[in-house]
């Protein structure tokens, strides 16, 4: 089938994917335009597992058709941190928390900028509106700060807190 | 089998924590920078890349909030960006355009509830309540001693006699945080600064009692000086605060001229109007009466100056009074008086010269905006 690559996941797993589908990531874009778009080379994404790699393709199926981002525009930074989470991509992240981190991680390794904002989006919304202590139950944090030094965050933060 | 280990916040490298971080407003920045050390590091990284963008944008909202964050005494990054960005609630951070506004509002009506922040004397039997108002207040019941107080920009003060013939002079440092108060007002929680320093002055060894009720002038601040008018004797005690470790006392006894305008009348000398420091001289800006009119009756500004002898020196005397007590302001080495005869009409004073002419700039509605007379 033409426009076809095929990638090679960490596990040494093969996924074929549509060439117009993968140039999102940047990286991977930047190796066909090294090595060729030879249908028979195999690119190795050896940072990301199957399991991800497959959900990194089926959003970039998904956002084929977006426009490309400008990552250097400060319009678009600005823009970035006020946007919600499209409903899809909220659909799509509705995952356990060790799978969003390794979509986060691939996403960054494959620089697929709008992938990456939304994760990081969503797990910033799984802190908003939390106290320290509910924050630290629900990713598992060790609270290893000492006596001192959460007295003084205390006193830091006593004025915020009064207000 | 190797047991796969599950990938967790930690795993992510501090530049993607950073880039989840910064969809945090301040608030919620604050509150994720108190999990751990490692996040903290990570939110107040995050929270000064933040201050530094928003300083960056032409706004100059920004830099007032950041000015008065500092004022408030916040002093970590995400509790300075928190007050910045001001409080989202619960209508999270895709709002901030939203909440721009709204914080600009508020900087600019300043509508938002008082924050009370009581100037606490440390002596559960002295208190110095109302200190918004600026007013006299009232300490004992019996006999009524007002005390004075004056606030300025990083430093207020407050002088009485709280045992007679006892002065003291409380000093606060209001750029310092305030400690919160375990018991609160309807309006909110109540703050205490404590005193910064204190300066307790024995008036024993004089008479202060000439009119019963001994008279207590003005307190003045420059700087980090603190100058206190003791009517009742006729002295200035200049407080001085340079040094952080210890507290200076100059006491400014009055000239020949000055002495015999206190105690021949005891009413020549009305009012302690201004204070300022030039060059270590002290210029003070008495309101004078007129002896030959009437001597209860404020008709001339004076200044005197204080230099290297303990003696108050007529400095310059313009006929004139102040339109209000504060139609007097410093604006580097000159004083603005405003003049309480024509409202359109003030003084420039230079202080710390030889020939130290008073000029007289008119406004006038007319062709000209501004005449040198």
């Amino acid at each position: 089938m033409p426009g076809l690559v095929t990638l090679v996941s960490q596990d040494n797993q093969k996924i074929e994917v549509e060439l117009n589908v993968i140039r999102q990531s940047k990286v991977i874009s930047g190796m066909l335009q090294d090595l060729g778009e030879d249908e028979d080379t195999e690119y190795p994404i050896p940072n990301v597992s199957h399991a991800i790699l497959k959900k990194i393709i089926e959003w970039c199926e998904e956002h084929k058709d977006d426009a490309p981002i400008d990552d250097e525009d400060p319009n678009y930074q600005e823009k970035k941190r006020t946007q919600e989470v499209p409903r899809w991509d909220a659909e799509f992240l509705k995952v356990d928390q060790g799978t969003l981190f390794e979509i986060i991680l691939a996403a960054n390794y494959l620089d697929i900028g709008r992938l990456l904002d939304f994760a990081c989006m969503t797990v910033a919304d799984q802190i908003r509106g939390k106290t320290p202590e509910e924050i630290r139950k629900h990713f598992n944090i060790k609270n290893d700060f000492t006596e001192e030094e959460m007295e003084q965050i205390k006193k830091e933060n006593e004025w915020c807190e009064g207000n | 089998m190797e047991k796969e280990v599950e990938t967790s916040l930690f795993s992510l490298p501090p530049e993607l924590l950073c880039g989840i971080s910064c969809y945090l407003p301040g608030e919620e920045l604050r509150q994720f920078g108190t999990t751990c050390t490692r996040l903290k590091t990570i939110a107040d990284r995050t929270a000064v890349g933040r201050i530094a963008y928003l300083l960056r944008k032409s706004e100059p909202l920004w830099a007032r909030l950041h000015r008065g964050a500092i004022r408030h005494g916040m002093r970590s990054p995400t509790a300075i960006l928190e007050f910045m960005e001001g409080k989202t609630g619960s209508s999270g951070y895709s709002n901030v355009f939203f909440r721009k506004t709204v914080q600009m509002r508020l900087a600019h009506t300043k509508n938002t509830d008082p924050i009370i922040v009581t100037l606490d004397t440390g002596n559960p039997d002295h208190s110095v309540d109302s200190v918004d108002h600026l007013e006299d207040v009232n300490l004992f019941d019996s006999p009524k001693f007002p005390a004075q107080i004056r606030i300025e920009k990083d430093l207020a003060a407050a002088a009485f006699f709280n045992r007679l013939p006892k002065l003291t002079v409380y000093t606060w440092n209001l750029a310092a945080e305030p400690t919160k108060s375990p018991s609160s007002s309807e309006i909110g929680p109540i703050w205490r600064r404590p005193p910064t320093r204190t300066v307790a002055l024995d008036l024993s060894n004089f008479d202060i009692f000439d009119d019963d009720i001994p008279i207590l002038g003005d307190v003045q601040i420059c700087a980090k000086f603190v100058a206190v008018y003791l009517g009742c004797i006729g002295v200035v005690v200049v407080v001085d605060m340079q040094r952080d470790r210890d507290v200076s006392v100059k006491v400014r006894f009055p000239s020949a001229l000055f002495c015999s305008k206190v105690h021949r009348t005891s009413q020549s000398v009305i009012n302690f109007r201004g204070f300022f420091v030039e060059n270590e001289t002290h210029f003070f800006a008495f309101e004078e009466a007129d002896d030959w009119i009437d001597e209860f009756t404020p008709a001339f500004l004076t200044f005197y100056s204080a230099k290297d002898g303990r003696q108050l020196e007529e400095y310059l005397k313009i006929d004139e009074l102040l339109s209000s007590p504060h139609g007097i302001k410093r604006l580097n080495d000159k004083v603005f008086v405003v003049s309480e005869k024509r409202r359109n009409f003030f003084h420039v004073v230079t202080l710390d010269k030889e020939s130290p002419v008073a000029r007289h700039f008119a406004f006038r509605h007319e062709i000209e905006s501004c005449m040198l007379l």
